[in-house]
């Protein structure tokens, strides 16, 4: 079935982490952030799809900078959550945010972060960014690196007023997950 | 020699088939058992191996998915809480081992490639390797490999617990089958030795002990039976053995003691010289001693008779009184001799009942000549005929020695005296009242005794059924022996020469004319050339017998109405002869009057037409 080539898609990520000693940090850094951001998609319980769109794609976007450049869009080529196709979208406006379901926000974007919090609100949107303003200002995920590993933060309040639940597997890689950002559980 | 199954005692067999018995159940019962035991253990340990392989799988996915070689080492360390698990190895999507249990540098070490998913045993070692997925996307691969040795010893603790039962349970049929043993090898075993030592002592008083109501019991009772019937006729046996030897010296004693007399006359009779008064004791003497040993061999050919059922009697109308009169008539001189008392009490009209007036006679003569014979002098006997409805009795009553309560059961017994010492002081053969009792009986009569003990006397009853019609009774004829013969030519066939003398004599003395022939030819001769009144033939004679005489002369008999009287030593040969022709039979050794009347019976018929052919 899917399963070879979901298999190729994280052998990939595999190779990645592994070739890590002998590749520059800088050019992995957004290779295996895809990697990752692809990986959380297994982690989390999504919202079901609306009445009638079964199979709608199920979108990725990324609002503002792309530093991914063409590697988030080969990695889910084919892929699917559930049944719903994966696809990669980069809208220029955070208005945009409530149609997606997972919101990537470049360190270089993070301005914008209130307004896409503020659009997503509710609407079962994952919000990940990579930088320490990520959390406080209500995102989901909050990518970290420690020495040579890229680990992630959580912000589980804010995961939970989106609606979503993450797994515990997935808190338990956590380097942080925590849930004192109580002032992102408010409406 | 090795002993077959079949052939070992029963004790054995029992504990045998008790011991296979239990053998078979528990082998098989317990093979089931354990299988049934190695089974379980080892699925559980291997649900257990799976179930640990998936728990692993499922908590390490994540750490596959974030890089997280740290966190998944430590969910791996959990298996040491698995005593059954030896290995956990965990590889990524590109089959690189990511983490294991234990950590290097332990001795046990992960393969560098992930082996395929599934489960395998392999040399006691069970691999089991699962997928690792989240949302059915395979992040890597966990494989562990468990060991089995758990239940090898959990299986090697069951078949030592059912090894020490099945030595409890074979104690336990042993210990059953004894008691079995007790209840039905041991009366076996018993019934057996009883039988055994009874065949070979041959001692028939011995029996078997009966221990339970069941097949064995009864076994034993009928056993039992059939000892004593053995015994009770081993002891009648030995009895007649007894009774046989006692007779045979009787016997031999009885007939010596007549001849002795007879032998001693003679002797003094050739010496010459003698007194007339001495010559006439003598003669007197032999015929006496002649007449008692004719009497003790028409006894024993009697009994002979009766023994192999060939005693015919005559059925004709007897008068019982008149036998009772000629019973006394004769038994007069003894009874005055010692001075014993005769007394009659007969009726007065005739007792007719029917029957062989010959053998009633001898009832008579024998009963009465017994009480004559045990009553001391001066003792009395009383003879008495009492009518009843239906029957006559005929009762000889005496004062005489009496008989012994013990031996009065067996007073009618053949050979039987109630003293068989060779001391004894009656003589006779003891075959007297056999005869009565046997005579009786053939009469349709029955014959009891009655003693009140020893010495005080005895009475003898029999008891004979009324005539059914009265048929007027000829008068009985008294023989009249003197010179009947008188004119009368008697050829006398016989090839012994003393018969052939004595005959002839006898002939003589009833005034008779006798001519004699020693064998069949001389006979045909004189027969040829002669008329005779009579011819005596010997129906036992060398080259030409008595019958074939006859068959030779019927013509010449015929013609000159001669008849021709039979003469044999062969009781059993009367039938044969009137068959034969002859109108007469006369037994030896006979006495002048059976003789003179059997000659006068058969010249009778011969003028009217016989009465036999």
């Amino acid at each position: 079935m899917a399963l070879p080539v979901r298999l190729a898609a994280v052998a990939t990520l595999a190779a990645l982490v592994a070739a890590g000693g002998a590749v520059r940090a800088q050019d992995l850094e957004y290779p295996v952030k895809a990697a990752y951001l692809y990986n959380f998609l297994s982690f989390i319980e999504w919202n079901a799809a609306p009445p009638g769109s079964a199979t709608a794609p199920f979108r990725v976007c990324i609002i503002g900078a792309d530093p991914f450049g063409r590697t988030l869009d080969d990695m889910v080529k084919g892929e699917r959550v559930g049944h719903r196709p994966i696809e990669v979208a980069r809208p220029a406006d955070e208005e945009a945010a409530a149609t997606c379901q997972v919101v990537f926000v470049a360190r270089t974007d993070d301005a914008r972060l209130p307004t896409i919090v503020r659009m997503a609100a509710g609407k079962g949107v994952l919000i990940v960014g990579e930088s320490a303003k990520v959390l406080p200002a209500c995102g989901a995920i909050a990518f970290v690196q420690e020495g040579e590993r890229l680990r992630f933060d959580v912000n589980i309040n804010a995961i939970r007023r989106q609606g979503l639940r993450a797994s515990s597997k997935l808190l338990r890689v956590a380097r942080d997950a925590s849930s004192r950002y109580t002032q992102c559980d408010r409406q | 020699m090795t002993l077959s199954f079949r052939d070992r005692p029963i004790v054995w067999k029992l504990m045998a088939v008790a011991l296979a018995t239990v053998l078979i159940a528990l082998v098989v019962s317990t093979s089931v058992s354990l299988w049934t035991t190695y089974s379980t253990l080892r699925s559980g340990v291997e649900n257990d191996l799976e179930g640990q392989a998936g728990i692993i799988a499922e908590n390490t996915s994540s750490t596959l998915a974030f890089d997280d070689p740290v966190l998944a080492n430590e969910t791996l360390r959990t298996l040491r809480l698995m005593p059954s698990v030896d290995l956990g190895c965990l590889y990524g999507a590109d089959g690189k081992l990511f983490a294991s249990f234990p950590q290097p540098p332990i001795h046990d070490h992960c393969d560098d490639k992930p082996p395929p998913i599934g489960k395998s045993v392999v040399n006691g070692k069970l691999h089991v390797t699962v997928a690792v997925t989240q949302k059915e996307r395979q992040l890597g691969v966990f494989a562990l490999r468990g060991n089995l040795s758990r239940v090898r010893d959990q299986f090697q603790a069951q078949v030592f617990a059912a090894f020490v039962g099945m030595i409890l349970a074979v104690g336990a049929a042993v210990l059953l089958s004894l008691r079995l043993q007790r209840l039905i090898a041991r009366p076996i075993v018993e019934l057996s030795s009883t039988a055994h030592s009874i065949a070979r002592a041959g001692d028939y008083t011995l029996r078997a002990t009966k221990a339970n109501d069941d097949e064995i019991g009864r076994l034993v009772v009928a056993f039992n039976t059939m000892v004593a019937e053995v015994e009770r006729r081993d002891e009648q046996l030995r009895g007649a053995n007894r009774l046989k030897d006692e007779f045979l010296a009787t016997l031999s004693h009885e007939l010596r003691t007549p001849l002795n007399a007879v032998f001693g006359w003679i002797q003094i009779l050739r010496a010459g010289g003698t007194s007339s008064e001495t010559v006439a004791r003598a003669y007197e003497s032999i015929d006496r001693n002649a007449r008692a040993q004719a009497t003790l061999i028409e006894d024993l050919l009697d009994i002979s008779r009766i023994v192999t059922g060939k005693l015919r009697l005559r059925s004709e109308p007897v008068d019982l009184k008149t036998i009772a009169e000629n019973a006394l008539e004769v038994a007069k001189p003894g009874a005055e001799a010692k001075r014993i008392a005769l007394n009659r009490q007969l009726p007065d009209g005739p007792a007719e009942i029917v029957g062989d007036p010959d053998r009633l006679q001898q009832i008579a003569w024998n009963l009465l000549s017994n009480a004559v014979k045990f009553t001391p002098a001066g003792g009395a006997v009383d003879v008495s005929l009492v009518g009843g409805e239906r029957d006559w009795k005929l009762i000889v009553r005496d004062t005489g020695s009496g008989i012994d309560p013990a031996f009065l059961p067996h007073v009618f017994d053949r050979f039987r005296q109630a003293d068989g010492s060779i001391t004894r002081r009656h003589g006779g053969l003891g075959l007297g009242l056999a005869i009565v009792h046997e005579l009786t009986e053939l009469h349709g009569g029955r014959i009891e005794a009655a003693s009140a003990g020893l010495n005080r006397g005895a009475t003898f009853t029999a008891t004979f059924p009324r005539m059914a019609a009265t048929a007027p009774i000829a008068a009985r004829v008294a023989p009249q022996p003197h010179r009947e013969l008188e004119g009368y030519t008697v050829l006398v066939v016989d090839d012994d020469a003393d018969a052939r003398e004595v005959t002839a004599a006898a002939v003589q003395s009833a005034g008779g004319v006798a001519v004699t022939a020693p064998s069949g030819a001389a006979a045909i001769d004189a027969l040829a050339s002669h008329t005779f009144d009579a011819a005596l033939f010997d129906l036992a004679m060398p080259q030409m017998d008595g019958f074939e005489l006859l068959r030779h002369t019927r013509i010449i008999l015929d013609a000159t109405k001669t008849p021709a009287i039979a003469v044999s030593a062969h009781a059993g040969a009367e039938e044969q002869a009137r068959q034969a022709g002859f109108q007469a039979f006369i037994a030896k050794p006979y006495d002048l009057d059976t003789l003179v009347s059997g000659i006068l019976q058969a010249k009778e018929q011969k003028g009217t037409g016989s009465l036999f052919t």
